[in-house]
């Protein structure tokens, strides 16, 4: 299986991420992560919590997929994704960095973003995002994320390699 | 007629070196802070083996695996120490996960 990881490293350990059962993990060499559609030249993946800047960002040829920062649901958003192929990603540290009640925050609004942004017909894909080695998680572990913010296990597989497929066009 | 209690050991490795034998505590506290005593009791989790300075295998009671690799996800801080633990591998014998693991796995249970 071509699973794929993205992180914020610059350069990810490849050896770690094979043990974890990654076949290629991406760092900020490879896909840029900013927040709005124009910035970096290459492919980029762009956060916002705005709305016009996530449908600007969706038009662009250039941008992989989008992250919805923050709790706004934006099913416009999820429908155009839906329309032009392009990923929403799920960030699981927001998960596993979090702590107490912020965590039970996140686990809620993931699972409500989740579940439209299923409803809208959206592909949906989940990365670590880590800044360092210690947030990076094996396969398993992403496979149990995705099904707990209630992916079946072979929506939570296929979640793993949305990037991989997408970065391969 | 005795009833045979079915395991599943998980194959951890630490981001850095631990001693999870001697630190079994701290990682079972994390487990239990994240799992909450309900859960933590069914899944009954224990550090069981090391074979190398960062990687050890835990069992728990069959079927409660899926929790106990979350809650190694959420558990950030072993001994006051910043810490990524990865599940590498599940399996239902401790030989199995040292044959599946090239043979870097523990193949034997340390009594704690």
């Amino acid at each position: 299986m071509k699973y794929t990881d993205l992180t914020l490293m610059e350069s990810p350990d490849t050896e770690l991420a094979a043990r974890l059962g990654f076949l290629r993990v991406l760092g900020s060499i490879h896909i840029a992560v900013s927040s709005s559609s124009s910035s970096p030249e290459g492919p980029h993946i762009v956060i916002s919590d705005s709305q016009g800047e996530l449908s600007k960002a969706l038009r662009e040829s250039s941008v992989a997929a989008i992250v919805v920062k923050d709790s706004a649901i934006m099913r416009k958003v999820f429908a155009e994704a839906a329309e032009r192929e392009k990923p929403l990603l799920l960030i699981a540290t927001e998960l596993t960095c979090a702590e107490g009640r912020q965590r039970l925050r996140n686990i809620y609004r993931m699972k409500n973003l989740f579940r439209i942004a299923k409803h809208a017909g959206c592909r949906i894909g989940i990365v670590t995002l880590a800044r360092d080695r210690e947030s990076m998680l094996s396969v398993m572990q992403m496979i149990e994320l995705a099904m707990l913010i209630g992916a079946t296990r072979s929506e939570a597989k296929n979640m793993l390699l949305v990037l991989g497929d997408n970065h391969d066009s | 007629m005795i009833l045979k209690r079915k395991n599943r050991y998980i194959l951890v490795e630490a981001s850095s070196p631990l001693d999870a034998v001697a630190e079994s505590r701290s990682i079972e506290a994390a487990m239990l802070k994240v799992l909450g005593e309900l859960y933590y009791s069914e899944a009954n989790p224990k550090v069981v083996a090391q074979s190398d300075p960062t990687l050890f295998a835990i069992r728990v009671n069959r079927g409660q695996e899926g929790r106990v690799i979350l809650a190694l996800s959420f558990a950030r801080e072993i001994s006051g120490r910043k810490m990524g633990l990865y599940t590498l591998k599940t399996s239902g014998t401790l030989r199995a996960l040292h044959s599946l693991h090239g043979n870097k796995a523990p193949k034997h249970i340390v009594r704690v």
